[in-house]
């Protein structure tokens, strides 16, 4: 990293580009949180035995972005100790790539865990982006959690 | 009255455009938007039990209550993350 940036405690954001895992980490890890948890979710090669090509990320990016600061809020809320950073990716994603990453950074692994699971929780539940599924035979949306 | 309606995802494909705009009856609420698409976009009606709804980008139950220029979002079941 050629500057030092400042320590957020909360980032927010949905991006086209692929996700540095590392500089997300940089942004809320900090001298006093002694974890700091990463989820990260990819694109999986399979769905149902049939094989998975790419996927296709689309949001409402104005309400996704309103979500996800929606979300860092509560769980600022719930536990104001920890510091959060959640992205997403849109666009076509090839698979292995990074769609979505969340790191938490918290003074104790406890509160870290609950504080990452609620996020993801949120985000499943929440978040306005749908996925296209491509097949080796045609696409479809995806219409369950999964 | 007028309102804009967004369609994503599959609520797109049944209807064939991103963006609409709708005529309502003053004090119409979403779920008469809702029953008015679903006759004009027949295929909409399979993804009508499921869909959820955002009026000014937040979700909103099918009895809020449309103004005129207000942004209803049909939005299918989410699947991000």
């Amino acid at each position: 990293m050629d500057a030092i940036q400042p320590i957020e405690t909360e980032v927010a954001e949905i991006c086209t580009a692929p996700i540095d895992v590392a500089a997300l980490q940089a942004r809320v890890a900090h001298a006093g949180a002694g974890a700091v948890l990463t989820f990260v979710g990819t694109v999986r090669d399979h769905k149902r035995g049939r094989r998975v090509l790419r996927i296709h990320y689309e949001a409402y990016e104005s309400m996704a972005r309103r979500v996800l600061h929606r979300i860092a809020g509560e769980v600022r809320r719930e536990w104001p100790e920890c510091r959060i950073a959640l992205v997403h990716r849109i666009g076509l994603l090839e698979v292995g790539e990074a769609s979505i990453a969340i790191v938490v950074a918290s003074p104790h692994r406890v509160a870290g865990f609950a504080a990452l699971r609620a996020a993801i929780e949120a985000v499943k539940r929440d978040l306005p982006v749908w996925k296209r599924e491509f097949f080796e035979d045609g696409a479809v949306w995806v219409q369950e959690g999964s | 009255m007028k309102i804009t309606v967004l369609c994503f995802a599959a609520a797109r494909d049944a209807t064939g455009v991103a963006t609409l705009s709708l005529e309502l009856e003053p004090g119409a609420r979403v779920a008469d938007a809702s029953a008015i698409l679903v006759v004009r976009h027949p295929g909409l009606a399979p993804a009508v039990p499921v869909l959820r709804f955002a009026v000014a980008e937040e979700f909103v139950p099918p009895e809020h209550v449309l103004h005129d220029g207000d942004t209803l979002a049909l939005l299918p079941p989410v699947s991000g993350g």
